[in-house]
C-alpha cells in the first residue's frame, strides 16, 4: 500500500513488503505479496476467508516465518534471524488477536502491565502508572481489578487494545478485530480503532473481511485473493474499481440481493406451475 | 517391518530429544526471565498449597492401611514389634516418593496441562511471543523451579503424615508400643477390640501365612487382640520414631 499521497517521500513508509512467499507443505498460501504501509495511516487488507490474510499478518508480525521475501521496517531491512533486530522490531510493534488473547488468570491491570513488566526495566510504580493511564484512556478505569472473563466483548477488545498500546508501539496489527460481532459492535470496534489511532498516533494494519466498515475507517485498502494482492488504493478507488475480484467482493450484497430475488421469484412461480 | 521399527525408534529418539531441548530451554530461560521470584512463589502456592489436601488425605490413609495390614501379617509371626520398621521403611523408601509424585502430577500436572492447552488455543502463548516475552521462561520455568522446591517438601510431608497414620493404626488402635513416653491418647477399648476382631484370621482364610504351622501366631491370633491382653510376655517392640531415624541413617 503506497503512502496516502502519491508525492509522499519514501521515508514516510513504515513497513514495506516485497515478494513474500509462504507455504504450508505443498500448499502455497502467499504467492509473492508486495505491500507498503505508510506511517500514521490506517491500512486494511481485505479478502475472502482462506485468502491468506491472517497468515500474511502473522508473517509480518514474526509469528510465522515466511519462506522468502524482503521486509523493510522504518526504512531498514528486517531480518528475523537476527535476534537483536527481532527484539527491537517486537518492541516497536503490537498485535491485537482475533480472540483478544487476554490472560484469564490476570486482572485487567495485570494484563496491561504484563508487557511492561516482562520487557522493560521500569520500576513497579511507573509500570502501574502507565498501565492505569492506558486503562483510563480506554475508559476501563472502573474495571482495573476485574478479570477479562467478567468484562463484555467490547470491553475485552478495549482491554486488548490497552495492552497493545501500553508499550507505545509504532505499528499495531489487528487480526480480524470484528470477527463474530454484530454490525453495531463492528462499527464500534472500527470507530474505536480510528479514534485511538488518532489519539496515540500509531500505524494500524488491519486484516478483515468487513468491506463497508473497512472502507469507512481506512486510509488505504488492499485486496488479497488466492494468495496475491490484486488491488491497492484508497477506499474511493476501491469503490469505483472495475477489477473483477474487487467488483465481486464489493458488490457481494447486491449479488446476494439478486440471488434472493431470483429464489423468491421462482418460489412464487412454483405454486402457479403446480 | 524393519522400516516401521526404524521409524518408531527414530520417533522415540526424536521425542526424547525434543524433551531434552525443551527442558534445557526451560532451565536456560531462568537467567533471562524477569520477575521470576514472584512467579516462582505463585507456582509454589499452586503446586504446594493447593495440592496439600490430596497429599494429606492419601498420606494418612496410606499410613493407616500399612499399619493395619502390616500388623495383620506380622502378628502371625509374633513380630508385630517390627510394625514401625515396616511402615517407616516402606513409606520413606518407596511409597511416599512415588505416591506424592503421583498425587502432584495428578493434581498440579493436569491443572498445568489444561491451563497451557487453553493458553495455546486462545493464542495467549503466541501473544507472549509477539510482546517479546519468552513464553517458555514465562510459563514453564517458574513451574519447573517450584517443582524442585515443592516435590521434596511434599514427599517429606507425606512421610510424616503417613508415619502418623501408621502410628494411629498400629499404636492407638492395635496397641503396639509407640516408644512415646509422654501423655498419650488411648483409643477406647471397644474400638480396639472391634479392630482386632476384624483383623483376626478366619478359618476359611487360605493365605500362605494362615496355613504356616510353625509360627506362634495361631494361638495368639485365635486368642484375639489387643496385644496387652496376651498372657505371653510381649516381644520388645521397635517404636516408630527410632526406626524411622535409623532407616534414614541406613538409606
Amino acid at each position: 500500500m503506497p503512502a496516502p499521497t502519491k508525492t509522499a517521500p519514501p521515508a514516510d513508509l513504515l513497513l514495506q513488503v516485497d515478494d513474500l512467499h509462504k507455504s504450508f507443505g505443498s500448499h502455497e498460501v502467499l504467492k509473492g505479496i508486495s505491500l507498503e504501509v505508510a506511517r500514521g495511516s490506517v491500512s486494511t487488507v481485505l479478502g475472502p476467508s482462506g485468502a491468506g490474510k491472517s497468515v500474511l499478518l502473522k508473517c509480518l508480525a514474526d509469528v510465522e516465518q515466511p519462506d522468502s521475501g524482503r521486509l523493510r521496517f522504518d526504512g531498514r531491512p528486517l531480518d528475523f534471524r537476527n535476534r537483536q533486530a527481532r527484539a527491537a522490531f517486537r518492541r516497536r510493534c503490537s498485535f491485537l488477536f482475533q480472540g483478544n488473547a487476554l490472560f484469564d488468570s490476570l486482572t485487567a491491570l495485570q494484563n496491561v502491565a504484563l508487557p511492561l513488566e516482562q520487557t522493560t526495566n521500569l520500576a513497579d510504580g511507573e509500570i502501574r502508572r502507565r498501565s492505569l493511564e492506558a486503562l483510563e484512556q480506554l475508559e476501563l478505569d472502573h474495571h482495573v481489578n476485574h478479570y477479562p472473563g467478567t468484562l463484555s466483548g467490547g470491553m475485552q477488545k478495549r482491554l486488548a487494545l490497552a495492552r497493545a498500546i501500553v508499550t507505545e508501539p509504532e505499528l499495531v496489527f489487528f487480526d480480524e478485530p470484528t470477527a463474530g460481532l454484530d454490525p453495531l459492535r463492528r462499527n464500534a470496534v472500527f470507530s474505536m480503532i480510528a479514534k485511538y489511532q488518532r489519539q496515540f498516533s500509531f500505524t494500524a494494519l488491519i486484516v478483515t473481511h468487513d468491506v463497508v466498515e473497512a472502507l469507512v475507517a481506512s486510509d488505504r485498502v488492499a485486496l488479497l485473493n488466492q494468495g496475491r494482492i490484486c488491488f491497492t488504493g484508497t477506499p474511493e478507488e476501491f469503490s469505483t474499481s472495475d477489477h473483477p475480484v474487487v467488483g465481486a467482493f464489493r458488490d457481494s450484497t447486491d449479488a446476494l440481493r439478486s440471488s434472493l430475488a431470483g429464489i423468491r421469484i421462482s418460489g412464487q412461480s412454483a405454486p402457479q406451475a403446480s | 517391518m524393519v522400516r516401521w521399527l526404524g521409524r518408531q525408534a527414530l520417533s522415540i529418539i526424536s521425542g526424547f530429544g525434543d524433551f531434552a531441548l525443551f527442558a534445557g530451554r526451560s532451565v536456560a530461560a531462568s537467567w533471562k526471565s524477569r520477575r521470576l521470584p514472584s512467579r516462582v512463589a505463585h507456582a509454589i502456592y499452586e503446586q504446594g498449597a493447593l495440592c496439600l489436601p490430596v497429599i494429606l488425605i492419601v498420606a494418612i490413609f496410606t499410613g493407616l492401611v500399612l499399619g493395619l495390614q502390616g500388623y495383620y501379617v506380622l502378628n502371625r509371626f509374633g513380630s508385630e514389634g517390627l510394625l514401625g520398621a515396616l511402615v517407616s521403611l516402606s513409606l520413606v523408601r518407596e511409597m511416599a516418593p512415588v505416591l506424592a509424585a503421583l498425587m502432584l502430577v495428578g493434581q498440579a500436572g493436569s491443572a498445568l496441562a489444561a491451563e497451557i492447552g487453553i493458553q495455546r488455543n486462545s493464542e495467549q502463548i503466541v501473544a507472549l511471543d509477539t510482546m517479546g516475552v519468552n513464553s517458555v521462561g514465562y510459563i514453564v520455568t517458574p513451574r519447573l523451579l517450584s517443582a524442585v522446591v515443592v516435590f521434596p517438601l511434599q514427599t517429606a510431608l507425606f512421610v510424616v503424615v503417613g508415619l502418623w497414620g501408621g502410628a494411629l493404626s498400629g499404636s492407638l488402635l492395635l496397641g503396639v508400643d509407640s516408644g512415646f513416653t509422654g501423655p498419650r491418647w488411648n483409643a477406647p477399648s471397644s474400638l480396639k477390640t472391634s479392630v482386632s476382631a476384624s483383623l483376626r484370621p478366619r478359618p476359611s482364610d487360605s493365605s500362605p501365612f494362615a496355613s504356616a504351622p510353625s509360627t506362634a501366631s495361631t494361638p495368639t491370633a485365635s486368642a484375639g487382640r489387643p496385644e496387652p491382653a496376651r498372657s505371653a510376655p510381649p516381644r520388645p517392640a521397635q517404636s516408630f520414631i527410632p526406626v524411622f531415624l535409623s532407616s534414614r541413617r541406613t538409606m
